[in-house]
């Protein structure tokens, strides 16, 4: 049962609200709505009801694959004594989206070219796309459905004596093999 | 473990159900301005804003459907869940500290900026940002999300008696702030 509306606001509220109605809230981004589907469609793989000790729940299993740096279009920004934003790298075409794990702040190792005396402040990375890879069989005959995802990664480094900073970019595959046979 | 909010009945304000995706089409810009008055940054926002739409899709029934108001109601729950963890403490001083040392520490924009958009719009947008969070809401809820004070009732789990009260004190604080922004 509905409440009856309350008391009519007066005009120059009306007026106030019309003003707030003009305003449009922003969109979501490409890579907001790639997420959201894909924290959807993975929660739709993994249901809940799988019990957390048995062999099936054993998911995902990850594999770095670095080597895709050389694949993908990985920018580095270098900038001793200067802040180098760089610009955000294409994200690759998406067929269905699932799989959306973001990894924030994870322990990344210091790469080639970082000073020793550098401080690391701060890593993040981000989720840029999602591939769903369809449903492949393992030697084992086990069935897994595979999912690449692509992140991200920013890292900043800071030299204490010089308050000279120092931030990395470049991209992150992973590939996530889920079983399916247990669902 | 929060427990669905059994209490709503999605269909007795919203339009007749969609798929899931045509939701996400349809509210997502929505569901970003309200998880995003309700976090302290974009980034949280967005973390807030994935967990409470798989919460509910899977209150939904985990299938093709996505009810609207449940959205609502999950963004709000796991926005004060996500206030009480320790752990995203941590990591919300990590990103000030990130903030600090870039100097880039910018407000999060709710509303399109678009070159028509004049002076008087962003003042309203500031004056919007500076309300009282529990006005603030019910204002993002009836105005942007437009919800009836009945659904926001029941996202806020108070009586529609007091967000019709939070709206229209809202309102005249807002008015209030611009006129003296019109003086100055």
């Amino acid at each position: 049962m509905s409440t009856p509306s309350p008391d009519p606001l007066p005009e120059d509220l009306q007026e106030l609200e019309r003003t707030l109605t003009a305003l449009k809230p922003e969109a979501m981004d490409s890579v907001s709505q790639a997420r959201m589907t894909a924290a959807i469609l993975h929660a739709d793989a993994t249901p809940e009801a799988l019990d957390e000790t048995s062999a099936a729940h054993n998911f995902p299993i990850r594999q770095a694959i670095w080597g895709s740096l050389t694949a993908l279009a990985a920018s580095i920004a270098i900038a001793f004594g200067l802040i180098s934003n760089s610009a955000p790298l294409p994200a690759p075409s998406a067929a269905e989206v699932p799989a959306p794990i973001l990894v924030d702040n994870t322990p990344l190792s210091n790469p080639i070219g970082v000073p020793e005396y550098a401080t690391q402040v701060s890593a993040q990375s981000t989720l840029q796309n999602v591939v769903d890879e369809g449903i492949i069989q393992t030697e084992s005959q086990r069935r897994m459905r595979q999912l690449r995802t692509f992140y991200l990664d920013t890292v900043s480094w800071t030299d204490p004596a010089t308050e000279s900073k120092l931030q990395l970019s470049y991209q992150r595959e992973e590939l996530f093999l889920i079983p399916v046979d247990a669902i | 473990m929060l427990s669905q909010p059994a209490d709503m009945d999605p269909t007795e304000d919203a339009a007749p159900p969609s798929s899931w995706r045509d939701v996400l089409a349809e509210h997502g810009h929505r569901f970003q301005l309200y998880a995003r008055q309700q976090a302290r940054n974009d980034a949280d926002a967005q973390d807030i804003l994935q967990e409470a739409l798989v919460k509910a899709w899977r209150a939904s029934g985990a299938k093709e459907r996505l009810e609207v108001g449940f959205v609502y109601t999950y963004i709000r729950r796991t926005a004060i869940d996500w206030g009480r963890s320790q752990e995203r403490r941590t990591r919300r001083e990590q990103r000030s500290l990130r903030d600090s040392i870039w100097g880039q520490s910018t407000p999060t924009v709710w509303f399109e900026r678009t070159l028509e958009t004049d002076e008087r719009h962003r003042q309203v947008e500031a004056a919007v940002q500076e309300l009282p969070p529990e006005q603030q809401e019910v204002l993002v809820l009836k105005i942007w999300a437009d919800l009836t004070f009945d659904a926001i009732a029941r996202t806020l789990e108070v009586s529609p008696n007091t967000v019709a009260s939070r709206y229209r004190y809202g309102l005249q604080n807002l008015k209030r702030t611009l006129s003296t922004l019109k003086k100055a």
